[in-house]
């Protein structure tokens, strides 16, 4: 019932304001950021849990493991939730823009693609290390591998693993491409 | 032509990145012996696509009051069975046979993982999910809006490192232990 009053006095605000702005005009009836946000955090754990079962699978241990049985149902899971958390990003983001003034969303946004920035380069050095060590291990160590793990660190652009041939080079931080993705979409928010 | 343009130019925009996300939903599955999938997924030209979707479903939110409201209450109410159809999707890939082979060409997120089937992999599934949680947000002012963004950024220094923490720990124990007391 709440509910209904909310929406029906939301729907009145906009009307009133929406002959004088159209677009983005400042009134009551915004979304919540906050729950947003929370919906991108939950997506994101559920993102993280997902890519883990699927890092404890045979295909990456090398040998038999009790998490087969649920590593397809991580896949799917994992691609429609990084698919949510995109579009749940995008509107958050535009949300948090719309709600907060400008120079307070730079900084905002400027302390979150400066964090992400940090921990896609201390990652990448990371991943060098252990990634080769761990393909020397296994017997899989190639040095365009190593060479695109740094490119893709430093560029943090995921768009060039594009073959699944083994000859072709593959990152080492194979689950770093959300971060690396949404700091390109929140650098272009503004624009959008 | 102006008045037109600028009463139904939102719709357009948001329909074109709607059709973008589909095109690429249909031929990834079409083609599952071709890169397209995969090369797609993972690409941020094509996450950006989603999040320009997320960012128009915002501005049509506010421009379409009626509409908008009507649909609130309806998702509002059906959030449970919206995740309810969500989780049933999922439990029944529980108990699938891993089909992972690095020489072959499939339908797959990373190189190492087991080959999918073509129904798995549906982008728009994914929106509509996103979708379904815009609209059941309720409308109250936010409280915490710092906190959640604090936690924002935890999660995603969690997400770059996951990988390095798995495939460290992988290789302690493959040390400690050999690798067959691993699985």
């Amino acid at each position: 019932m709440e509910v209904s009053l909310v929406s029906a006095e939301c729907t009145a605000d906009v009307r009133s304001n929406f002959s004088l702005v159209s677009g983005f005009d400042g009134n009551s009836c915004d979304v919540n950021v906050q729950t947003l946000l929370r919906h991108c955090n939950i997506l994101t754990i559920l993102f993280l849990a997902c890519s883990v079962i699927t890092f404890c699978s045979s295909a990456y241990t090398g040998s038999g493991s009790t998490l087969d049985a649920v590593v397809v149902m991580s896949d799917v899971a994992c691609i429609d939730i990084s698919s949510a958390l995109f579009v749940t990003s995008g509107s958050a983001l535009a949300a948090l823009l719309h709600v907060t003034e400008t120079v307070v969303y730079n900084t905002l946004v400027h302390t979150l693609a400066l964090s992400m920035v940090l921990d896609i380069l201390a990652a990448t050095v990371a991943s060098v290390l252990l990634g080769s060590m761990n393909a020397l291990l296994t017997h899989t160590f190639k040095w365009s591998d190593v060479g695109f793990t740094v490119l893709e660190g430093l560029t943090t652009l995921r768009g060039l693993d594009f073959q699944q041939v083994e000859s072709a080079p593959h990152s080492y931080n194979v689950v770093a491409w959300p971060v690396q993705s949404m700091l390109w979409c929140i650098l272009s928010s503004k624009g959008v | 032509m102006p008045a037109l343009a600028d009463r139904h130019s939102d719709v357009v925009i948001c329909l074109m990145a709607i059709i973008g996300i589909v095109l690429f939903t249909v031929f990834g599955p079409m083609q599952t012996s071709s890169n397209i999938f995969y090369a797609n997924a993972c690409s941020v030209t094509y996450r950006s696509m989603e999040f320009n979707l997320g960012v128009h479903l915002i501005f049509m939110y506010r421009r379409h009051p009626t509409l908008t409201s009507t649909v609130h209450r309806l998702f509002r109410k059906n959030l449970f069975f919206v995740l309810l159809f969500f989780s049933t999707l999922w439990w029944l890939e529980v108990g699938q046979p891993l089909t992972a082979s690095t020489q072959t060409t499939c339908l797959r997120l990373y190189f190492w993982n087991a080959c999918l089937q073509d129904h798995h992999a549906f982008f728009v599934r994914g929106c509509l999910l996103a979708f379904a949680l815009l609209m059941a947000t309720d409308t109250s002012v936010s409280t915490n809006t710092k906190g959640e963004l604090q936690l924002t950024q935890m999660n995603c220094t969690a997400i770059v490192f996951c990988w390095l923490v798995c495939i460290a720990e992988k290789m302690v124990l493959d040390v400690t232990f050999g690798g067959d007391v691993i699985p």
